[in-house]
């Protein structure tokens, strides 16, 4: 199992780049990227810091997905 | 990755620059056993690791004091750290020199009881240990660096 994200599509929903992403949750630009290419799984905080910022459920946002 | 970068060349010129003046100094120290002497020559690498810890140690400061250093910090060095996904890099990166570092030991522990067996000269044999171990030093600080600009890079 890992954890599926969709921060990439929802962010350009809110016409939002990267950099200014990263610097509302307080992370580099570079953890973003990776996040966004499913490299790496954040932590429960950042998961509802990134959900709180783009305004949506973190459900919608993360999910389980069986790989 | 760049304050990773710093903090451990930092580390490495350090680590040299101990190694080469122990060696300097034990290659001319002199002991007389009747009646007891001991000299030693106080050689150019200790006062080049001295210049290098005053310029490395302003460096560190300003460099910590620097705003956009990547979360760099004096008090951390290499375990500096800007978010969670460095966090886990920097513990991935101390767990994979930590098991590379223990079959090294290991191994330059033999080869230190081999060398000693072979060795007549006791000053060949001591500047090899000291050079042994500075070395194996450089190479955990070389380990960790290049995981962690290896596991910075796959993201």
């Amino acid at each position: 199992m890992n954890v599926i994200n969709r921060v990439q599509i929802f962010r350009k929903k809110k016409k939002m780049t990267q950099e200014v992403l990263a610097n509302k949750v307080g992370v580099s630009r570079k953890t973003i990227v990776s996040l966004e290419k499913g490299n790496y799984t954040p932590s429960l905080l950042l998961a509802l810091q990134i959900a709180e910022v783009l305004e949506i459920d973190i459900n919608a946002i993360f999910y389980l997905g069986k790989e | 990755m760049k304050k990773i970068i710093f903090e451990q060349t930092g580390n490495i010129i350090m680590i040299l620059l101990t190694t080469l003046g122990m060696i300097q100094t034990v290659l001319t120290a002199t002991v007389t056993e009747e009646p007891f002497s001991f000299s030693f020559e106080f050689g150019i690498f200790w006062f080049l690791l001295i210049g290098w810890l005053i310029i490395f140690g302003i460096a560190r400061f300003l460099y910590g004091k620097k705003k956009n250093n990547e979360g760099y910090s004096t008090k951390k060095g290499e375990f500096s750290t800007q978010d969670e996904r460095e966090e886990l890099i920097s513990i991935k990166a101390s767990l994979f020199t930590f098991k590379m570092l223990i079959p090294l030991w290991i191994v330059l522990l033999l080869l230190c009881f081999g060398l000693s067996l072979l060795f007549t000269d006791i000053k060949i044999f001591q500047t090899t240990v000291i050079g042994i171990l500075g070395g194996s030093l450089i190479i955990s600080f070389l380990t960790y660096l290049i995981t962690w600009i290896a596991l910075d890079s796959k993201g």
